[in-house]
Formats: structure tokens, sequence, C-alpha cells
């Protein structure tokens, strides 16, 4: 086991490489000069220069990536081109904590409502309910988040007064944001859940616990489920880890300032070394949960071989 | 009177069906039998001849299929299982009827330990707490065979062979001293040395125990190490019952004729020589008017494809369901099963 961790880690080396690399060039591909952008509209083309040189963006591109990386492992982002504040000091002083708390909230809702929907379906095959959960699930899958955003606002703040608009911070301020992703996860986790329960009461070894005299309860809670969720913790992570890496969309909607909207200011505002410096981030965070995900299902999957 | 009291399990007219967008499939068609304490009984049949729906339907196991027990009775110690409540059958299965399935390799929970898959029967069946009732589960892996049961007991199934598996489900199933043991394929999925330890271990707990056994197989070899009676079925009907003895004997049935014609033996030396029972079993949708059996029988006369022939009772316990047995009541010539390259 701690073979396959070490091995799954090391794993994660190449990718952030990768990424970086990637996140590198996108920026220099991008149309649009940063020095410009950090120099101001009203620039001259000498100012511009001294800015391009002050900020090595005359090195070849080879030396700029390596200086980009030397300085990303000693944990220099660099500055934003518009606030000027650190990108690191930024994210993890400012908008992480706000993008963790509504992810693990945005995942919790989204497990709660997922699991108890899937399993009332399941054991219900058939039934009307069971047809009318999993045509809302569908609804919930289907619906962009932004229109179920304002469909809350509206009903909500503006029809009933019940709920702030936008911020973060009181919990009568999460409760929206919370509910529009949790809403969506919550759709596909019902509809897996199902699934999975439904091909896991067709097995064998379910027929052998109601042999050995076992109640419903204990088939389903006990033998089944257990089966039935080990593929759901892999979609879990990965919407835990997608919402970590900020819900661009419900952030802005909501005007909370996470990581997300960090992302949407930045690109709005060309602050290139900002968007580099998230984006770099974001995607270590990403990697970093995946890693983990697939840790936790190889220690609750004791089928799978451990080599 | 006496002997009543030791009939465990008398089903009687038994009928369960599958009803599915094709129509209604009759798994098992009026099937009756009875088995004694201390008596095993093996039921043989092809694939799809419904034995082992007897076997669920008995067990009132059908849950998540479309089948349903449509008639009959499935007395045990005298009391009707088809009237019982879920709540009450559930406190008969595993206890007082318990069950080995055919794939030991599915029909464990591969992410539950051995030790707890075990415990977990006798805590719901005895009043036993935690500690004492995993000590009774390592004591019932010692008891079928496996070795080093305290560390074996902490393993997920995974780690186990096939026959270790089987041995487990073994385990399993007696660990409440059932009064009726339904063993359903117990060694078809098995390598066949595995076989011959799985089935003595069997018939050794068995004779231990008292209790009787229901052996379910398509192996007329594994009906003749471990059975006392034996019913052969064909399309959901029993078509002939006869002590193992009187049926190895002389089988009444064409259809049992040609089963044990087809058993290879030391003489036969080539394919030439292995019969084999021509034509397939009907379609369970489209069954015969007549016997069942007169589409592939070698036998058959023009009774035979109108009438379905009664269960006859030719002596003592001796049934036969054959048009063939019940006019003319003579030997039929083992000599009409042809060889498939004879003909």
């Amino acid at each position: 086991m701690l073979i396959f961790i070490v091995r799954r880690l090391l794993q994660t080396i190449p990718v952030l490489l990768g990424v970086s690399l990637v996140v590198f060039l996108m920026i220099h591909l991008m149309p649009g000069c940063p020095a410009r952008a950090m120099a101001g509209e009203a620039a001259d083309p000498a100012q511009i220069e001294i800015m391009r040189e002050q900020m090595g963006l005359n090195d070849p591109v080879l030396v700029q990536y390596f200086r980009f990386i030397s300085r990303a492992l000693t944990g220099d982002l660099g500055t934003s081109v518009v606030s000027g504040r650190s990108v690191v000091d930024e994210i993890f002083e400012a908008r992480f904590a706000i993008t963790f708390h509504l992810a693990i909230l945005g995942t919790l809702t989204a497990v709660v409502l997922g699991l108890i929907i899937g399993i009332v379906s399941a054991t219900m095959k058939d039934s009307f309910l069971d047809v009318l959960l999993m045509l809302v699930a569908l609804f919930g899958l289907s619906i962009p988040n932004f229109w179920l955003a304002i469909l809350l606002i509206i009903e909500f703040s503006v029809n009933r007064g019940l709920l702030p608009i936008v911020g973060w911070g009181e919990l009568n301020q999460m409760i929206l944001p919370t509910l529009t992703l949790g809403i969506s996860g919550a759709a596909i986790i019902a509809r897996m859940t199902r699934a999975n329960l439904l091909d896991v009461l067709s097995q064998d070894y379910i027929r052998t616990a109601r042999a050995k005299g076992a109640g419903e309860l204990i088939v389903i809670y006990k033998h089944a489920l257990r089966n039935a969720l080990i593929p759901v913790i892999t979609v879990v992570g990965l919407q835990f880890g997608g919402l970590l890496t900020g819900a661009i969309i419900t952030e802005t909607v909501f005007a909370i300032n996470g990581m997300g909207r960090l992302i949407m200011q930045s690109i709005t505002q060309r602050d290139v070394i900002m968007i580099q410096g998230t984006v770099l981030v974001v995607s270590i965070l990403f990697v970093a949960v995946n890693a983990i995900v697939d840790i936790t299902y190889r220690l609750v999957n004791k089928r799978v071989d451990l080599n | 009177m006496e002997k009543d009291k030791d009939i465990v399990l008398q089903v009687e007219n038994l009928q369960t069906s599958f009803f599915t967008e094709d129509g209604e499939l009759k798994a098992v068609n009026d099937v009756s039998f009875s088995i004694e304490k201390g008596q095993s009984l093996g039921i043989v049949g092809e694939s799809g001849s419904g034995k082992s729906i007897t076997s669920l339907s008995i067990l009132r196991l059908l849950t998540g299929t479309t089948g349903k027990i449509i008639g009959g009775k499935i007395l045990f110690k005298g009391e009707d299982l088809t009237t019982f409540s879920e709540k009450k059958m559930q406190s008969i299965r595993g206890n007082r009827i318990s069950m080995i399935f055919q794939e030991p390799m599915t029909s464990l929970n591969p992410t539950i330990t051995i030790g707890e898959q075990i415990a977990e029967v006798i805590r719901g069946h005895q009043k036993k707490d935690r500690k004492s009732a995993w000590e009774d589960a390592v004591k019932m892996l010692s008891g079928v065979g496996i070795p080093e049961p305290e560390k074996r007991a902490k393993q997920y199934p995974f780690q186990l062979s096939g026959g270790m598996r089987q041995r487990v489900m073994i385990a399993i199933a007696i660990s409440c001293q059932p009064e009726l043991l339904i063993a359903d394929e117990p060694t078809t999925a098995l390598d066949v040395t595995i076989q011959a330890q799985i089935l003595s271990l069997i018939k050794k707990i068995q004779r231990r125990s008292g209790g009787a056994l229901v052996m379910i197989t398509h192996d007329l070899g594994v009906i003749a190490e471990t059975c006392d009676a034996v019913a052969v079925m064909y399309c959901g009907k029993i078509v002939e019952y006869a002590s193992v003895a009187e049926l190895f004997e002389s089988p009444k049935h064409p259809y049992t004729m040609g089963l044990l014609n087809s058993i290879p033996s030391h003489e036969t030396d080539s394919e030439e020589d292995l019969y084999i029972i021509d034509g397939q079993v009907p379609s369970p949708y489209e069954l015969p008017n007549g016997c069942l059996f007169a589409p592939r029988c070698p036998y058959a006369k023009e009774i035979c494809q109108n009438a379905l022939p009664e269960l006859l009772n030719l002596y003592g316990n001796r049934l036969v369901r054959c048009h063939m047995q019940q006019t003319e009541g003579r030997e039929l010539e083992h000599d009409r099963w042809k060889s498939p390259s004879g003909s």
C-alpha cells in the first residue's frame, strides 16, 4: 500500500510539470502584451520597452520558463499587474479559504441529497417516486448553474426577501450558493448511486446475504451500499476537486470573492501574472485531490490488487 | 405416525413461474417431493430444468426476479412456508434452512471479512455478542478444514482460492446447525480435485448433524456419491423418482436412460461410443402439448405427442412419468439410444 501511495504521488510530478508548461505558454501565446497592460493605455513604446526589460520578457522563452518554475518552487508566483499584491498572498490569505468552505458545503449537500435520492430510487425501482426522482435528477443535471442561481435569487431573495443576494460569510449568505452547487452535484451522485445499487443488488452475494436471513435494511446498507458506493467515491472526489478549483460561475453570480471570481476578474483585467499564478495553483489542487481520491479508492476497494 | 414426524420438508405441487414480456415461463411446474431427517435427496436435470428455481422457491429467495410461487405448498416441519411473512422467513433462512450456492467466486461479499460474514449469521439467529460470535466463526472455519482460521477470518474473499471460498460458504450455511441444507451445484465451478473434497465435506457434515440434505446438480456422479434418493427433473417437472441404487440399476424413464447412457465410462474409448440425447430442451415458452420429452424420445408413440403422462407410482416410492411404462408396463430396452455417428 505504501509503495502504491509513493508511486501515485511520484506520478503527479510529470503531470504538474506539464501543467506548468501549458500555463506558462498559454500566457505567452495570448494576444496582447503584459508589459503594455501594465504600463497603461497612455504609455509610449519606450516605456513599454523598459517594462518588457524589467519583466524579463525579452529573454528567451526557455529562460523565462525556468525562471517561472524556480520562482514557483520557492513559493513566488509574482505580483499582480493590477493590484501589485503578491499572487500567493492574494490566493492563500483571501480567496482560498472562501472557495474551500464553499466546496465543502457544496459537496456535502450534493452527497447527502444524492445518496438519499439514489437509495430511495433504487429500493423503489420503477415506482412512481423513482420515476419522479430520476426526472428531477435529470433536470438538476441539465440546468446550467448560472440559471439555477438566478432562479434561486429571484425566488428566495427578490420575491420572498428571505435571503441576501450576494456575499459570503454569514450563514444566510451561504445557503443559496451551496444549494446551487449542491443540486447539480446531487443529480449526478443520485443517478450513479441508483445505477450502482441496482447492479449490486442483482449480485450473487446479495442473494447469499438474503439466504443468511438478513433483513432488507441490512442487505441494503451493510451488503449492497458498501459495494455500490466505491465508484461514487471517485465522482464525489472529482466534484470536490472541481469545486475547489473555483466555481467560477456560481462565485461570480453571487459575488463571492473566492478563487473562481479571482480568475474571472483577472481575465477581464488582463492581469496575466495573476491568471498564470491562479491557474497553476488551481491545477496543483486538482491534481492533488485526484491523487487523494485514487489512494482512498484503493483503501476502500479491497478487490483492487495492491500490485 | 412416528415416521411422519421425521419428514423435514414436504413440497406439494409447487408451481413457480416467471412473468416476462414474452409471457409466462413455468420454471417449476407441479413438483412434489419429500425428504426425511438424515436423508439426502438429489435433484438432477439439465440447465433450465427448474432445479435451482425449486430450491430458491423453498427459501422464498426469488426477490429481485420476476419469479413468483403461484401454487402449491412447501411444508417445513409441517408448516407451510408459502404462508410465512417475510419477517418469519428471515428467521428460517440461514438458521433452520441453509443454502450453498454454485458460484463461490461471487457469492461472498467482497468488502466484508470472511469472519464477519460467518459471525453475522450467528449474531442474526442466536443471542450472541460480537466476541463470542467471532470465536464461533473461527471455529466454523477450522471445522470446514481451513488452515490458520484466526488469520483467515480477518481476510477478504479475494485473498482466498475458489475451493477455500466454497468452504467458507459451507461454514456460513452450517453455522446455525440447519435442519435442512440445500446445496445448489456446490462443486460445478470448482476443479475436479477440489470437487471431491467439497462433496465429502458436505457429506461428512450431514452425517454428523443428522440433518436433511437436498443436493441439486446436473452431474449424476455427484448424486451417486452423496444421495440416497434422486428426483430427475425435465422442463420444470419431475419425470422420475427413485432410490439412487435403483435409478442407476434400472432407470424407467427414457430421459433418465439417455442421461445415464451419456456418462462417459472407462470402456468408452472414442467419441463414437458416447451417447447423446438428440434434439434440444424445448423452449419454456412453447412447451409441447403431450409428454415434454416426446420430441426427443426414441420410444415416443402417438399418445406421447398428445397427452401429458401422469407421475405413476410403479411400486413403493418408485415414480415415473411415462406413457410407455403406464400403458405397457414393460421394460424399455436401452439400445434404442443411438450413438451420434451410428445412425
